[in-house]
This record gives C-alpha cells, structure tokens and sequence, in this order.
C-alpha cells in the first residue's frame, strides 16, 4: 500500500526541518537550573532544557555533557536557543557550537547579570523577542526522509517483545524505505540479542564495532564481580525471565534493516537508514541521548508502561498491553493492543502507529507534550554506567 | 482470542497473553499445527510455560532462539521463569 511520504515541518538556515518550533532555554549548569525553569516558564514557545551537573566535570564526561545541550541546541526542532550558565565560559562553550548553525542565539552568566532576580528578567527579555520571531515561521511540505526517529522502550513487559516493539520495528522499517534514518539505542538491551544485529550489519567495521561494544561491558561486569543485566523489578513481574529474553524482545523495535553505522551518546547519524547508539538503556537518559543526536520524534513502546517523554523531541508512548492502555490512558499515544486480542496483526497495528508519527511530526501534540511530562538526563562517563 | 501465544516453530515455551489457571487446557499455535497443553501452574499475563518436557540444562527457546537454560526439570503445563532458568550472559556467574 502507498503511505504517505511526507510531512510539514520548519526549515531550518542548516538545511534540517524541524517538526517542532521551540526556543530552547538552555542550563549549562544545573546550579541556575531554576533560573532556565523560570523563564521557560514565563515565555510561551519556549522549552527548559535543565539537566544535573554541568561543573565539576572534565574529559569524555564533560564533552557528553555539553554534546547533548549542544545537540539539544541545534536540533531541528529548535528555532532559537538561550544559554544561561553561572559563569560566562560553561555558558559561551554551549552558546558558539549553536550559533554555528546560524540559529539566534543569546548566552549570559547569572554572576555578572546581579543574580537570579535580573538573571531571569533578562532571560525572559530576551526569549520573548526570540519566540515571537520563531512564530513568523511557517510549516513547509517536506519529505519523510528529512526524519531523525529515535525508538526506545521502557517499563518492558512480555508485550513489549510480542506487540509494541515489534510494531515499532514496522515503522521503523518504513520509515528506513523511505530514504529516513532509525537510531535503536540501548546498549545492554541489546547483549544476548547482538547476533542479529551484528549478522544484519551493513560492513565489517560496524559488526566489529558492536561485538566489541557488547563485549567490553560483559568483560567489565566480570572485573567488577557483578551480574550485568537488564532486568529490574517491574520486567521480572512482567514475565521477562533474563535479559536475553528482554534483548530479543528490545532489538525488534529497530526493524530488520541493515545497521549502518555505530554512535556515541548524543551523537549526531551521518548516515541515513538503521543505525545504532551506544548510550545506556534507562528511558529518561536513553531520550535525551536520542534528542541530543537530532531526533526530531520518538516512538516509545512501554509494557507495564512509562511515562515521561524528551522536551525537544515529541515521545509517542505506545503500548501493546490491553490493561496498560486503560489503566495508562492519560499517557499512552497509541493502542496497539489489538495485537494481542487477535483483531489485528502486526502490520495492521503498525499501520496505525505510522499514521500517528505523521501526525505528530505534522503538529498533534503527544501525550507528554500536552501534560508536560518531559525531563533531561544527561548520561554521565563512568565505569558504573552500565545499563 | 488467543490464550498464549508460541512467537516461533522452535519454541519449547508458549506466552501467556491472559491470565490462565491450574489444570486449564490451553490451546496454542505452533507454526501450523494446534497443540493443546494442561498447565499445571497458574500462569499470569505476560509469564511462560512450558509447552513440551524440558531436561534440566536444557535450553530455553523462544522467537526461535536461544532465552536461557533450565536450573531443574520442568514438566509440560509448568510455570517457566526465574526460579527455573537462568541467563546464559552477562557477567559473573
């Protein structure tokens, strides 16, 4: 059948098209996170971009940090960006890279506005003037292959494995024929599972790539004496049994396409089609590293259902789970527990799902979106970040 | 509907896709083929069981592939989860 093959969105002076039009406010430190709340919250248009830490930091740490609120800062769906930092490096490290991309952009220090009171006038000042500009700009036709989908899961259960992902897997699937670009994440999730993957991988280098991924942290649990797995508590009650079992399940939300390539955390595809991230599988983390990489949308498949979403990158909860999708309804975009009752196969699910990321990417709000249940997590670079 | 669902032809366990009760026959597809199993656990939405005898160490196979491996015996009909397989990877064991 013929799908539709494009949406509207808002070009972008780097050539991206947003689905979104947000002025981004951005903290480089966590310690004026109230400040980048405040404002955000004064000025419509806009969405806070507040994460912990952000001083105290050095190295691959501190890059990831400041890659994903650069990431957040230049991704399609921002129109604009205020940078807001204790003190003017952190906040000008954060604020060059953005305005690189042509985007406006206007960066200050709280120590030398006068503290918080001035700090947030200005801010609300200054992004007042910004959102009102972003609002002369218009949604365009684009094509769909101008899309950056992320697909995550969380609160996993045995649907998430037999409906949700797989149904995912198909857009995902569809999305990749039509020239666009998957990025499946969660490195843990895939440990039990990578065979497929690594049997499915578009050149030696990316197989290589992902079996020593996968083997560097299984050698590492080893040292460190401790069981790596993937199952918590809501999983096990769920039905999983062990993480090869919740792996196989997770991998099929990426569909069956080539991988392509192998990213960091928050880093940016520069190839389209299937490719995988290495970032840490907890939901809120995991969407934040796929909003830093530029995923304009989410599709998110729960079991016993999660809620939150990414604040730049409108979330679609989708769930499987005939009791979920009552017992949730306040949360979950799309129903695809018609899967399990019989009334529907996979494809037809999918087929569903599919409508409702065009949608989204045309402007219907998500679930998240509308309740503001949105967070940022930056991953932070250690030994004990496993998951 | 569907009792319990069997993802692939290989699978030695089938899913319980509503809650189902000791000493129920449940009816479940196997590739072609129709293959009726008495439980003998009750098994919530969402759990395993076994849908043929599986040996102690054997492993367990579901969407055609390799799950874990069984820690004991376990009958047709019984509940399959972590207190009878454990995983085959991830770190110390």
């Amino acid at each position: 059948m013929s799908r539709v093959q494009e949406f509207r969105g808002y070009k972008r002076s780097d050539g991206r098209v947003g689905i979104r039009n947000y002025v981004a406010i951005i903290s480089a430190m966590d310690n004026v996170n109230p400040v980048a709340r405040r404002v955000a919250a004064s000025v419509q248009g806009t969405v806070a971009v507040v994460a912990g830490y952000g001083r105290g930091m050095v190295g691959e740490d501190q890059a990831q940090h400041d890659r994903t609120l650069i990431g957040f800062g230049t991704s399609p769906n921002t129109a604009g960006a205020v940078v807001i930092s204790l003190e003017p490096d952190s906040a000008r490290a954060i604020a060059e890279p953005i305005a690189e991309t042509g985007r406006p952009v206007y960066w200050f220090a709280v120590e030398q506005a006068g503290g918080t009171l001035k700090a947030t006038a200005e801010g609300i000042r200054v992004a007042m003037k910004m959102a009102a500009d972003a609002g002369k700009q218009s949604r365009e036709p684009a094509p769909l292959s101008e899309l950056i989908l992320g697909v995550e899961c969380g609160g996993s259960d045995t649907t998430s494995g037999v409906a949700s992902n797989p149904a995912t897997g198909k857009v995902a699937d569809w999305l990749v024929e039509a020239d666009g670009t998957v990025i499946l994440s969660e490195r843990t999730e895939i440990i039990g599972g990578e065979e497929f993957l690594i049997d499915n991988a578009a050149s030696v280098e990316v197989a290589n790539a992902l079996r020593s991924m996968v083997r560097a942290r299984e050698h590492r649990a080893r040292e460190l004496g401790f069981e790596l797995t993937n199952l918590v508590a809501d999983n096990i009650a769920g039905g999983l049994t062990t993480m090869e079992e919740k792996s196989i399940g997770a991998i099929h939300k990426g569909g069956t396409k080539p991988v392509q390539e192998v990213l960091g955390y928050a880093q940016r595809p520069t190839k389209k089609g299937l490719v995988f991230m290495d970032a840490p599988a907890p939901g809120t983390e995991n969407i934040t590293a796929l909003g830093g990489a530029g995923a304009q949308v989410i599709i998110f498949s729960t079991g016993v259902g999660n809620t939150i979403g990414c604040p730049i990158a409108p979330t679609i909860k989708v769930s499987g789970n005939p009791n979920t999708v009552v017992a949730l309804s306040d949360n979950i975009d799309v129903d695809v527990s018609s899967i399990l009752k019989g009334e529907k196969t996979i494809e037809g699910a999918a087929e569903d799902l599919y409508t409702a990321l065009v949608e989204v990417a045309n402007g219907r709000l998500t679930q998240s979106e509308v309740l503001g249940d949105v967070e940022t997590v930056i991953s932070r670079w250690n030994d004990y970040n496993f998951l | 509907m569907e009792k319990a669902l069997v993802m692939n032809e290989k699978d030695n366990v089938a899913t319980a896709v509503s809650n189902l009760s000791k000493d129920e026959t449940v009816s479940v597809r196997v590739g072609q083929r129709r293959d009726e199993v008495s439980l003998i656990d009750d098994i919530p939405f969402g759990h395993k069981f076994a849908i043929r005898d599986i040996g102690d160490g054997d492993k367990i196979v579901k969407y055609g592939l390799t799950i874990g491996a069984s820690t004991a015996s376990v009958k047709q009909g019984q509940h399959v989860h972590t207190h009878n397989v454990r995983s085959l990877r991830g770190g110390a064991k």
